[in-house]
């Protein structure tokens, strides 16, 4: 009989928690259901365990144009000390590309380049700009002051975002 | 090969940590020691590529793993004290479970889970990671040493570089594990907390309404997805937490080397986030009560509260002071961030005020933390109306720390104008919450609701 009175405790208190389960889950069901999309998104992943691949899966367009214009660079034997000039996010998105342009840090992190944005102290140093051309991503060597000053002029019109 | 290198590591981390408590002489039934020891093996791996830099020892494989197994293996010099934590670990191993608490645990482990996968899976994204100690610990790896080629780059944008060494002396380890995002590190933290607060609700409420505050509290939006974005402010809560537990059980043992081994947390949540030495501070009021068991207070206990910020002090110190003032290429002016119109309290309530407007209560607040400070406040009116504000001891503890945090992080705002609302003060919250938790765990209309369903099951 004591027993019986166990059991039918328990069972009262697993009815119970199963209860105040739905009912936290109802409460909060924006962050459940965030929980089961990365369910889903777990069961999809455990196939695709390419580093490379989940880099650009969350990045996005930051990392994956950002590694494109180093390894352009790269592939003109250009690596030794350059410095490339990168437009704000804004330049790209009024010539209709949308790119986020991750900060030199950043960017040094996700390719090994060193950049700077068009408020450096340093500006010597640039070798290189990315722009756009006719709807375009093209980079450029610096041949002298005059052309930095152009693109300094005109990147210096748009407002840098982190 | 990283799976065995992840158990290997951790492995190493208990015994690291299982070697500070017996440092401190702390004792611990095993259901706490165990997250309790792996949390401090956590802070631990932190720590020793940071001493090693300061040292100027190259930052290569072979020296930061061997660092950390005699580091560990050091921890645990005092054998008669050591042994005695070992035994009573191996001794006490129970795992007893109820059925009713077989559908929590399930959802439990299923949370973690995903958050550890999402932790593994996915690359460091947030900018304050990943312009700063990611970068960093990146190069590290490659040129053995956090003074590196990162350094070299344009920095005008970003602070983060300058922050303590912490998250880049955790990513330099798991990198060299075999984890090239590293971030793991905030699973096992994660994990442990996870234990540890199921194990800390159990001993004052019954294991169904444990189950309900805890999926209550992992509910809250903003603070889970930390758990699988590596940044500062999660693993800081952890500590600063753990901290006031240690005080509380400073509380009620008495026992000095509580007191001493709560500083030393609270030390190692300052050296995860520098601003928390301010709210170390704020704790000096109630360890001084704590020593002289009321407002009569002599200069003697004065001295000896000095104790519990002292570790912090001495970390913030390192690395802040010492480490960006005479390590770093660059030097960063700390000094030029305070608040030079000290006089003019206005942004103490500005701040105050938009932590509840923008914050709390407002929309974008509630889809930040849910309902969980609802849940607070309502158990805490229903208690206090109850029980006409007479709290336990305890609970006026906790609440303490809640108040802490309340009245903290406006301060800091105020102290610190770099500190934002939508940011740094956004995630800083997160370390009101397990107060707040335990707080629950201690209100009487629930403790009274635990006995009934004490006599069910």
């Amino acid at each position: 009989m004591q027993i019986d009175n166990r059991l039918r405790g328990n069972l009262l208190l697993l009815l119970a928690g199963l209860l105040s389960i739905a009912i936290v889950i109802a409460v909060n069901l924006e962050w459940y259901k965030d929980l089961w999309r990365y369910w889903n998104d777990l069961r999809r992943q455990v196939s695709r365990p390419g580093l490379e691949q989940r880099k650009a899966e969350r990045l996005g367009n930051m990392y994956t144009l950002s590694r494109a214009i180093a390894t352009a660079l790269r592939k003109e034997r250009q690596q030794e000390n350059v410095v490339v000039l990168l437009p704000p996010a804004a330049y790209f998105r009024q010539k209709g590309l949308s790119y986020h342009v991750p900060e030199p840090a950043v960017f040094y992190y996700y390719t090994g380049m060193k950049t700077v944005w068009h408020n450096t102290k340093d500006t010597a140093a640039i070798t290189h700009v990315v722009e756009m051309r006719r709807k375009a991503l093209v980079i450029r060597r610096i041949r002298n002051k005059e052309q930095l000053s152009a693109v300094l002029a005109e990147f210096r019109k748009y407002k840098i975002t982190l | 090969m990283s799976i065995v290198s992840l158990l290997l590591l951790t492995i190493l981390q208990f015994i690291a940590g299982i070697g500070i408590l017996s440092l401190f002489n702390i004792q611990l039934r095993n259901g706490i020691r165990f997250p309790v020891a792996l949390l401090l093996g956590v802070a631990v791996c932190s720590l020793v590529p940071f001493l090693l830099q300061l040292l100027y020892v190259p930052l290569s494989l072979l020296n930061v793993m061997s660092a950390l197994v005699l580091t560990a293996l050091l921890l645990n010099m005092r054998l008669e004290r050591s042994l005695l934590q070992w035994q009573g670990f191996f001794t006490g191993i129970r795992i007893r479970m109820k059925l009713y608490e077989l559908p929590f645990v399930l959802l439990l482990v299923f949370i973690f889970v995903v958050s550890a996968w999402r932790c593994y899976y996915y690359p460091p994204y947030p900018r304050d990671l990943t312009s700063g100690p990611e970068v960093i610990a990146e190069y590290a790896v490659r040129e053995h040493t956090m003074i590196n080629s990162a350094f070299s780059v344009d920095l005008s944008s970003t602070n983060n570089p300058y922050k303590p060494a912490f998250i880049t002396s955790l990513q330099i380890i798991y990198k060299y594990a075999g984890f090239p995002l590293g971030q793991v590190w905030l699973s096992v933290v994660f994990g442990s907390f996870l234990l540890l607060l199921y194990q800390l609700l159990c001993e004052n409420v019954h294991r169904l309404l444990a189950g309900v505050l805890l999926l209550c509290f992992l509910a809250i939006p903003v603070m889970y997805a930390y758990t699988f974005i590596v940044l500062f402010d999660y693993t800081n809560a952890v500590f600063f937490f753990l901290s006031v537990y240690f005080l509380m059980l400073y509380d009620s043992t008495k026992a000095y080397h509580y007191l001493a081994f709560a500083g030393f947390i609270m030390g190692i949540a300052t050296y995860v986030r520098s601003e928390t030495l301010v709210l170390a501070c704020f704790f000096l009021p109630l360890v001084l009560y704590m020593q002289a068991g009321s407002w009569r207070i002599t200069w003697r206990q004065v001295l000896s509260s000095v104790v519990f910020v002292l570790p912090a002090l001495v970390l913030y110190l390192l690395s802040i002071v010492l480490y960006n003032g005479y390590y770093l290429p660059q030097t960063y002016e700390v000094g030029e961030l305070v608040n030079r119109h000290l006089l003019d309290l206005r942004p103490f309530f500005d701040r105050f005020t938009g932590m509840h407007t923008r914050l709390i209560f407002s929309s974008w607040g509630f889809s930040l933390y849910g309902y969980f400070i609802i849940l607070f406040l309502v158990l805490l009116a229903a208690e206090a109306v109850r029980y006409r504000l007479r709290f336990s001891r305890r609970a006026g503890m906790w609440l303490y720390a809640v108040l802490v945090v309340y009245l903290g992080l406006p301060f800091l705002g105020y102290l610190l104008p770099l500190m934002d609302l939508d940011n740094s003060t956004k995630r800083a919250l997160f370390k009101i919450f397990p107060p707040m938790l335990l707080y629950l765990s201690h209100n009487r209309l629930l403790t009274g609701l635990s006995g009934r369903l004490d006599r069910l099951g």
